[in-house]
């Protein structure tokens, strides 16, 4: 065959996804020959599935600590660079505080709310991550919505 | 957990630490970030560059020019890809690495699909469907890693040897996904004549930055 | 042995399959839409080998590779629909105007018998008021990026279904106010860089303070910014 026409082949823009998605397939079919092991000692570990369920009102997201006395002691990469380590994932809003009170099942909704253990990682510990997650969105809505308003212009 | 400074290739300036994401700087790295500024810097001053085209079999020639909402989405495009090449060359965590190269990878869309052009818009889509693809590998990659060594930061990374091979293919192939097949694109863009020189530049050298750091990060971690 | 690294291998089997299996069908794919649609499966096996980890940190990494998705998606379909009227205007010169996301609507309009008089439906009216209402409370309680998400699903709700009965907001309406909204959301961006985000770094002792604010200026970002998109219709 020639070669020449392999590199017309290639050169169409509407040819390259596919040929980098069959690419990607094979690349990814290794992996079902390469043992995967999992590392015991992770950062930010998980309690038990199911260890916590009506014996804290946070299951389960409960790390401990009590909010604005005592932090919670969590496993992080660098303790030595945050000094209010455990702090916000033990802090809860008077609104949420009483509300966790009153049900046991606020633990479905406290990742969201001020405070506990999502909210340290995404706003302090890896914060870096959130702002650049925050600016991806801020990116593609600019573009859609250039788009959009521009769409009556004429060049 | 002290910070390891040791096993980093190069000589170790200084360190920023933002929780558990350290951003450091080395020769290398010092220099991809001059660099990447620079350019920002360029791109944010020059003017964007007029195309003429001849018509043939037809009288009159046709200007190209780059209209002035047009230079301001693609300018801050292009500063946005700027800044964002000049950080990921300091960044010290390999989940944000990823992230740093899907926010550059937008951005490129972004330089490119603001040209009212058919085949341009054809090639920013196209592009886009390969963005979002390889955030399977890059991600994947990370998971992986995390799972297997139980830590992102690349300086810890670099202090054992932890038979990374696999999860090290693939997070390459999806930084090639990701940003590396940008000038390809960018490539066709300009073969469909759409004007703007210091603006599409700004893909290439991203990319090629994006490359090198890939390989400097790809040698440290094992 | 526990429970998760019991499960990691054979979840990071499932996001293979899953992976391999839709990137197969994107390789076979000729029609632009179906491979649109088919890269958000491949972002749902990332997901699930994200999830395999099974650590708090993994849970907290889900948010950014949903969100990158999301908003890739976001920029995307806009461009392929922007390509195809541009398409469309080189072939025939008419100027005809497109929806929102055409693309994903039926290009022909099934038979609707027309003697339902829709006016007479009190439900069409009060509903979506009240379940936007609900849900903009919801996410202020809730804050931060979920908080924005469930707010903007509210707002969402409550205008498409206004263009649905008829009352949308023109075109021209529109675009005064999409510059200042939008605006708007990108200083809350800034605001929650400089006083939320630095502030955790360089005060560590007002640590509260800068914790509700980084919460109510993400939650208020990405509210403002995802609810219009629903006053989006023509």
């Amino acid at each position: 065959m020639d070669i020449g026409k392999i590199w017309n082949y290639i050169s169409k823009p509407e040819v390259v996804p596919r040929l980098f998605a069959a690419f990607l397939c094979l690349i990814l079919a290794i992996e079902f020959f390469v043992p995967t092991t999992y590392y015991k000692d992770q950062l930010y570990p998980k309690d038990i599935p199911q260890s916590q369920i009506f014996k804290s009102s946070l299951a389960p997201y409960d790390r401990g600590g009590v909010p604005l006395i005592k932090p919670a002691d969590i496993k992080t990469q660098y303790p030595q660079f945050e000094p209010i380590r455990g702090k916000i994932t033990a802090y809860l809003t008077p609104l949420s505080q009483w509300l966790s009170e009153k049900t046991p099942y606020f633990g479905t909704t406290i990742v969201s709310t001020p405070g506990g253990i999502l909210d340290e990682i995404l706003y302090y510990t890896r914060g870096m991550d959130t702002i650049l997650e925050s600016l991806t969105l801020l990116i593609s809505f600019m573009i859609f919505s250039w788009i959009y308003l521009n769409r009556e212009r004429v060049e | 957990m002290s910070l390891n400074i040791d096993s980093i290739a190069g000589v170790f300036y200084g360190y920023i630490p933002f929780g558990d994401i350290v951003f450091y700087f080395t020769e290398f790295s010092l220099i991809g970030f001059i660099i990447a500024l620079f350019f920002t810097l360029v791109v944010y001053l020059t003017k964007p560059e007029k195309q003429l085209e001849f018509q043939i079999g037809d009288f009159g020639d046709k200007l190209n020019y780059v209209s002035l909402e047009e230079l301001k989405i693609r300018r801050l495009m292009a500063i946005v890809c700027g800044i964002c090449t000049a950080f990921a060359m300091l960044t010290g965590d390999l989940f944000d690495y990823a992230l740093f190269l899907a926010v550059i990878g937008i951005a490129n869309m972004g330089i490119v699909s603001a040209v009212k052009k058919e085949g341009v818009l054809s090639a920013a889509f196209y592009y886009g469907i390969i963005a979002m693809i390889s955030t399977l590998p890059l991600f994947g990659a990370s998971a992986l890693i995390l799972a297997k060594t139980g830590t992102l930061s690349i300086l810890e990374l670099a202090k054992n040897s932890h038979d990374l091979l696999f999860q090290k293919i693939i997070y390459a192939v999806g930084m090639v996904g990701e940003t590396g097949i940008a000038p390809f694109y960018a490539a066709k863009a300009e073969m469909f004549r759409a004007p703007g020189a210091p603006y599409i530049l700004m893909i290439h050298l991203s990319s090629l930055l994006i490359i090198v750091r890939t390989v400097e990060i790809m040698l440290n971690v094992h | 042995m526990d429970i998760v690294s019991y499960m990691f291998g054979k979840s990071i089997f499932v996001g293979m399959i899953v992976g391999i299996l839709s990137l197969y069908a994107i390789s076979r794919q000729k029609s632009d839409l179906h491979t649109l649609l088919l890269t958000d499966l491949v972002e749902c096996a990332m997901l699930v080998i994200i999830a395999a980890v099974g650590t708090d940190l993994a849970e907290a990494l889900i948010l950014p590779g949903l969100v990158v998705g999301l908003a890739e998606v976001l920029a995307v379909s806009e461009i392929l629909i922007y390509r195809n009227e541009v398409r469309k205007n080189n072939l025939m010169s008419d100027n005809k105007k497109l929806r929102l996301f055409e693309e994903f609507l039926a290009k022909e309009e099934p038979y609707v018998n027309t003697d339902v008089n829709f006016n007479k439906m009190e439900v069409i009216y009060s509903a979506p008021k009240f379940i936007g209402f609900i849900l903009v409370l919801y996410g202020a309680f809730l804050t931060g990026f979920t908080g924005g998400a469930v707010m903007a699903s509210g707002l969402l709700f409550y205008l498409l279904s206004q263009g649905a009965i008829g009352n949308g907001v023109s075109f021209n309406d529109i675009k005064h106010s999409w510059e200042a909204i939008s605006g708007f959301s990108g200083i809350m961006w800034a605001f929650w860089i400089l006083l939320g985000f630095a502030g955790f770094f360089l005060f560590p002792e007002h640590y509260l303070f800068f914790l509700v604010i980084t919460g109510c200026a993400l939650a208020l970002k990405v509210g403002s910014k995802l609810g219009l998109i629903g006053s989006l219709r023509i």
